[in-house]
């Protein structure tokens, strides 16, 4: 269900409820109970049920509550007195709420009921002024300045101006902005979004140091807006300040334009104000709803004129619903699919390669491949959210290990699929701190190191080819890698006297459990170490690498696909069945004749990797299949007996178990795909994390190598040291 | 390659049942020899065989996945699914594409019969045989030409939401 | 950023927590203004934006405004006003009160989340 639609039941329980509650306490009253309480109670049932309503756009019930809810207020504020004929007038108002809602409720649109009865209440009181329409909202007034009619046609041959006007907006804060909660930093980084600003803070008049009163805002500055669209209004300038306006003495004016040279006759025009003139704005009486002028700054001495800049298009955003998206994300999936089917039929039809139809199917393609990115793009964030997120979590970290810690970003605007950057925060939080616990140093021991005090942290973001590379580097002292080794082989993790090189002591350090600090820092947790990281790099089907530099600092750097819809897969064929495995997995593939396979015991067979020996695993009987070989019913081609020399081994890393190796039939080609998740239908089907389909339009399924591992019973948490040839004998 | 055909409109041009006879609309098919019916609200399309790809670990009646238009299709042998042995696999053999709210799912028959509007008084109950499984799936019976037909309940057929399926199931 | 919302009415609590969640905008919610203290007390971390109505019953949003700029521990946060009113005076009271802006129903959800945004300086 549509969470609105879930509201909106709640809404119409809810009036329910208030409407007993506004008809117990109207009978209340009628009894002759008339206490604050009581009355605040009825107030606030009709109150509630018009602030719903409006919610919902229901106008007709937020029109009839309004002027009921007026009626009430008088009551409230004790400008009318409950006596017997006005509660009756209250009793009857309620009844037609309580019918207005349910004609409401099944979507009827009815008629406002008369509020004559209402209104006649309100003639004997003082109450006139009914509060302006509920609907407006406080912003100020938009003032759409028409200019046109007071430009000469003769303007039309203007050369265009193509400055953007620059603004100056002048603040000053009075003593109770901040009390209010209002800050200004706040206020300049909001109005960056309206372009590019050059804040200035004027220091005259300020008290001595010593003089200075905290809580008063002694400061004033001056603040040079360069819009990035050119029909940027005051008042859109003004909007940013809206809570702060009774606040501060805020002026705002245009920089003094560059002289255009007229081609045409000049022809003098007034400058342009606005219509209400008359409201200036009095420093001496801070109003709520005042508006400073829009005339051209001419008291301060001007600055070079701007100089005029190249006019960037105006940026118009629209709020869409995600599920749309993902609806079109799919349907261009499922049109990629179509068209592979088409080209494999139009293969198998025995097209020639250079015939039209085949010309036009590949036109047809890159269309697609292109649509296929820009669908992809309108789910693609920039990161620079997530990178401000971790301005807090760096000084929170910094404060709590007592280190000097600066947050370098660079490439925020890289753009990632929605989802991924969510699912980043957890990991580059978990990185983050990890860099600032135990890469970075003390300040002293940094001083002493011969660098800044201050340890700087850098978050990057690039994008590279179809991928986005993240890094995530200190300048600490980089991994202590003795310090490493040693807990590797006090717990198990790698046999005494090990020679590892160093990159693979870094990478010791994703091993699950894995943490080198004795003491738990309440900061970094116990064993929430790299092997967590890892895994949420993985389910984004990603990849992440540390190298780390001794005495230098530590990068670590993550490599994401652009979208989570397509997989880069490596298609491979066992027992008769094509199945997908993701690259991601994949450490190294090699063919069967070149590997070195031994039998352990019975039942287990291991091939060798690099010094290691790994278990071995067939995919078709790793999945649960039934080794005897299907043939298709309509006796296609397609599963012929495998032949042996494409046997293929594929050495395949999953998080829970160490590496392994999968023998398939053959590796088929390297493709992207597009991902199918297994509905609920499904169930949790083990060893698979998702289907797509291929080409020649069969369902294909991706591989989930830690299902494999699991189901094949492979318990191996650590790579097996390689057997030395005796002991392989049994 | 693929046929389907998709029943709804059809049925449409049929009229509607007269709301003065209680009736309703049955497809009928025949699947492990026997005749079966389910409601024709719930029969989204009927599409000819393809191989499915099989899915690991999965109990026997389930055969595994079709490619519906873009997006897979849970397939169920519906014959096995009843008790009976496993369908051969055939060319003539049809899905009988199912929904039931959200739910969609594909069930292997050999072939599709007719469909039929059999009153409420024309349909029996099931009498109680043991404890056979296919007396579970059925809700009701009836007697079309001396052939009996039971109707099955969809619901009941399609297993549970959420089952494991290592191993195997009932 | 985490936010605590307060009002008597549950339809705009939902709507309040549905458009903020839809942002990432972490919710808390409280029926009054009683309630509103005794979860702000109870929490964690002190939010980065309260979100009130004015009219609730046992303590209104005056009331529960004029207590938290008392409280030293809770200086600084930036409080909205959430009304269906537009009235002047009641705005100048709510200044009074010490609140840092308003925002009126009905709301559109993104000038809500705009303005949560600007006050706090966060995403």
């Amino acid at each position: 269900m549509d969470p609105m639609d879930a509201i909106r039941v709640t809404f119409f329980e809810e009036c329910a409820e208030l409407l007993e509650s506004l008809e117990a306490g109207l009978l209340a009253l009628h009894a002759g109970t008339q206490d604050a309480d009581t009355v605040d109670a009825v107030f606030r049932a009709v109150h509630s049920i018009k602030g719903g309503a409006g919610a919902f756009g229901l106008k007709p019930l937020v029109a009839f509550s309004h002027e009921f809810e007026t009626a009430l207020d008088a009551l409230r504020s004790g400008r009318l007195a409950p006596d017997a004929a006005a509660v009756s007038v209250f009793l009857r108002a309620g009844d037609q709420l309580g019918d207005l809602i349910e004609a409401c409720r099944n979507g009827d649109t009815p008629t406002v009921p008369d509020t004559a009865d209402l209104m006649g209440l309100l003639a004997g009181t003082d109450d006139t002024a009914v509060s302006s329409d509920p609907a407006v909202d406080f912003a100020p007034v938009m003032l759409d300045l028409d200019v046109a009619p007071l430009f000469d046609d003769a303007f039309t041959d203007m050369p265009e101006a193509t400055d953007n006007r620059t603004w100056i907006v002048t603040f000053e804060p009075l003593p109770d902005l901040l009390i209010s909660g209002n800050e200004p930093l706040f206020l300049f980084r909001a109005l960056e979004v309206l372009g590019r600003i050059e804040v200035e803070a004027l220091l005259e008049g300020l008290p001595p140091l010593g003089n200075m009163d905290p809580q008063v805002l002694g400061l004033r500055w001056m603040i040079r807006l360069i819009p990035s669209a050119p029909d940027l209004t005051e008042t859109e300038i003004e909007a940013i300040f809206e809570f702060a306006l009774d606040l501060c003495v805020l002026d705002i004016c245009l920089a003094p334009a560059p002289t255009i040279a007229l081609t045409s006759a000049p022809v003098t025009h007034q400058s342009v104000t606005p219509p209400m003139e008359g409201l200036r704005q009095q420093p001496d009486e801070p109003g709520l709803d005042s508006l400073p002028d829009t005339e051209p700054c001419s008291p301060r001495p001007p600055d070079a004129p701007a100089t005029p800049l190249p006019k960037p298009p105006p940026m118009t955003t629209i709020r869409v619903d995600l599920e749309r998206v993902d609806r079109l994300v799919n349907l261009v999936g499922e049109l990629v699919i179509s068209q592979s089917m088409l080209a494999q039929g139009m293969i198998r039809a025995g097209l020639d390669q250079h015939s039209e139809a085949v010309t036009n199917l590949d036109d047809l393609q890159q269309l697609t491949r292109d649509m296929q990115d820009s669908v992809m793009s309108i789910r693609a964030q920039p990161v620079k959210s997530l990178f401000q997120r971790m301005t807090r979590i760096v000084r929170e970290a910094a404060q709590s290990t007592g280190k000097d810690v600066r947050l370098e970003t660079d490439g925020e605007g890289t753009e990632i699929d929605k989802t991924v950057v969510e699912r980043l925060g957890d990991p580059l939080t978990h990185m983050i701190r990890n860099a600032i616990d135990h890469g970075l140093e003390d300040p002293k021991a940094r001083t002493a190191a011969g660098k800044q005090p201050t340890g700087v942290v850098r978050l990057s973001a690039r994008q590279q080819s179809d991928r986005v590379v993240i890094e995530v580097s200190d300048d600490g002292r980089g991994v202590d890698r003795d310090r490493v080794l040693e807990r590797a082989i006090a717990r198990g993790l790698v046999p005494a006297g090990k020679i590892l090189d160093a990159g693979e002591i870094d990478r010791l350090l994703f091993l699950p459990g894995f943490s080198t600090s004795e003491t738990v820092s309440s900061l970094s947790g116990r064993g929430v170490g790299m092997d967590v990281v890892q895994r949420a790099i993985r389910d984004l089907n990603g990849t992440i690498a540390i190298t780390s530099t001794e005495g230098l600092g530590c990068v670590i750097s993550i490599s994401l696909p652009l979208t989570l819809a397509i997989l880069d897969g490596m298609i491979v064929r066992s027992n008769c069945q094509r199945m997908v495995i993701p690259l991601s997995a994949i450490i190294e593939t090699q063919t069967i004749s070149a590997a070195r396979i031994e039998r352990l015991g019975s039942r287990q067979t291991v091939v060798q990797l690099h010094d290691h020996f790994v278990p071995m695993v067939d995919l078709a009987q790793g999945m649960g299949f039934p080794s005897a070989l299907r043939s298709r019913s309509d006796g296609s081609a397609d599963c012929d007996a495998a032949d042996d020399d494409d046997n293929a081994l594929l050495f395949v890393q999953s998080d829970d178990s160490g590496p392994f190796a999968i023998r398939v039939d053959a590796i088929e080609a390297q493709r992207q795909v597009v991902i199918k998740g297994l509905g609920e239908d499904f169930g949790h089907v083990p060893c698979v994390s998702a289907a797509t389909i291929l080409g020649d339009g069969h369902v294909a399924l991706i591989v989930d190598p830690a299902g494999i591992a699991a189901t094949s019973g492979l318990q191996t948490k650590r790579p097996t040291p390689a057997l030395f040839p005796e002991s392989s004998l049994q | 390659m693929n046929q389907t055909a998709t029943i709804a409109p059809s049925v449409a041009a049929a009229g509607p049942v007269d709301p003065l006879e209680d009736r309703s609309e049955l497809l009928t098919f025949r699947c492990g020899g026997q005749r079966y019916a389910v409601d024709i609200m719930s029969v989204r399309e009927i599409r000819s065989w393809s191989q499915p790809t099989p899915l690991p670990h999965a109990p026997p009646f389930m055969r595994g996945m079709v490619n519906l238009r873009g997006s897979v299709l849970p397939v169920m042998d519906l014959a096995h699914r009843l008790g009976s042995p496993p369908t051969d696999d055939d060319p003539r053999n049809v899905i009988i594409v199912i929904q039931d709210r959200a739910r969609v799912h594909g069930l292997l028959v050999e072939a599709v019969s007719d469909i039929v509007n059999p009153r409420m008084d024309q349909l029996q109950d099931v009498p109680q045989v043991g404890d056979g499984d296919d007396n579970a799936m059925a809700d009701r019976l009836f007697v079309v030409d001396d052939v009996m037909i039971q109707v099955l309940l969809i619901a009941r057929i399609l297993p549970p939401i959420g089952t494991q399926f290592a191993g195997t199931m009932t | 950023m985490r936010v605590l919302a307060i009002d008597d009415s549950r339809t705009i609590r939902d709507m309040v927590r549905l458009t903020l969640e839809r942002e990432g905008i972490e919710t808390t919610l409280a029926e009054d203004g009683l309630h509103g203290i005794e979860v702000l007390d109870g929490l964690e971390k002190r939010p980065d934006a309260i979100l009130t109505d004015l009219n609730m019953p046992r303590l209104d949003g005056f009331g529960f405004i004029e207590r938290i700029r008392k409280q030293e521990k809770y200086s600084g946060i930036p409080i909205l006003v959430l009304t269906t009113e537009n009235a002047r005076e009641l705005k100048l009271r709510a200044r009074a009160a010490g609140a840092t802006g308003w925002i009126v129903k009905p709301f559109d959800p993104a000038r809500l989340v705009g303005a949560l945004r600007t006050v706090t300086g966060l995403t």
